[in-house]
């Protein structure tokens, strides 16, 4: 391993953490609820502070998913590889839980801060 | 004659295909045993790429090209039923993949960019790709969320897989 690799390496590194870092800083506010849509064209909102599990079909695949003390889950699910089931929970605003066979996708929706103000 | 000769040739390449789209697939299947414990979507080990590594001074690129055919095909086939999205996720990246090693050989192979270089750019270009496409499935750009913490996964196996290949290329040209 010579020079010129690691800085391949630390710079391509660096490029992905300063990505990771700019998403985490970025000020989304506060998880306020999770926004559910199907491959079928439909978005169901479910609040943070809801708690329990949900069924739902996306094209063609099952799922559950699990929203408990304000994080979300996909727990269960019928296709292949359950990708989605291996993300684990997610509760930051912006962070995505994409199950592909099914084109599921969970979302966190954020809690603008100028809202609370305004509040 | 010269039929003769042209065939024993392709046979020799088409015997090393085999052999290394065999070496590929039985990586990938040791990779399928351990991947369940990385809960990162879209990032793989990336042990096959060794294979290219190690064995690039003799490969062309129709032959990097055919052995990676042959492993996105039967890896398909034996670990993944077929499944039509999780074949193209895997053509997808290993295209890109291959153009990036392709690149790699052209330009800076035997600089003072080793092995490791390569690896690290497979590993990032195959995950880019496979995002690309998984965005193209979903029809918005969803996917790329994954992209920061898997990109890092990505230079760490990258890293430690062209390190290894790039001592078993020595080991064999020894």
């Amino acid at each position: 391993m010579t020079l010129h690799d690691v800085i391949v390496a630390v710079f391509l590194f660096l490029f992905f953490a300063s990505l990771l870092a700019q998403k985490t800083v970025s000020p989304e506010g506060k998880a306020s609820a999770f926004e559910i849509k199907t491959d079928e064209g439909k978005t169901y909102v479910y609040p943070s502070g809801f708690k329990g599990k949900v069924d739902i079909k996306s094209g063609g695949h099952f799922y559950t998913l699990e929203i408990k003390n304000g994080k979300a889950a996909v727990i269960s699910a019928d296709c292949p590889d359950r990708l989605c089931v291996r993300t684990g929970k997610i509760w930051l605003p912006g962070e995505k839980i994409i199950c592909l066979p099914g084109k599921l996708i969970v979302t966190v929706k954020g809690k603008e801060t100028l809202d609370a103000v305004n509040r | 004659m010269r039929s003769t000769a042209k065939n024993k040739s392709f046979s020799f390449s088409g015997i090393k295909i085999a052999f290394l789209a065999s070496l590929a697939i039985s990586l990938n299947a040791v990779e399928e045993l351990f991947l369940p414990a990385v809960p990162l979507p879209g990032v793989s080990f990336g042990l096959n790429n060794a294979i290219f590594l190690v064995f690039l001074n003799s490969l062309s690129f129709a032959e990097i090209a055919a052995v990676q055919a042959l492993k996105v095909f039967v890896s398909a086939l034996l670990f993944k039923g077929f499944n039509p999205i999780a074949l193209f996720l895997s053509a997808s990246g290993a295209l890109s993949a291959t153009a990036v090693l392709a690149a790699y050989k052209k330009y800076l192979y035997g600089t003072s960019f080793t092995l490791v270089t390569a690896s690290i750019l497979m590993a990032v270009f195959h995950l880019t790709a496979q995002i690309a496409a998984a965005s193209l499935l979903v029809g918005n750009g969803a996917p790329f969320v994954y992209l920061p913490v898997s990109g890092m996964a990505a230079v760490v196996f990258g890293t430690a897989v062209g390190v290894v290949a790039g001592k078993a290329e020595r080991a064999f040209n020894r």
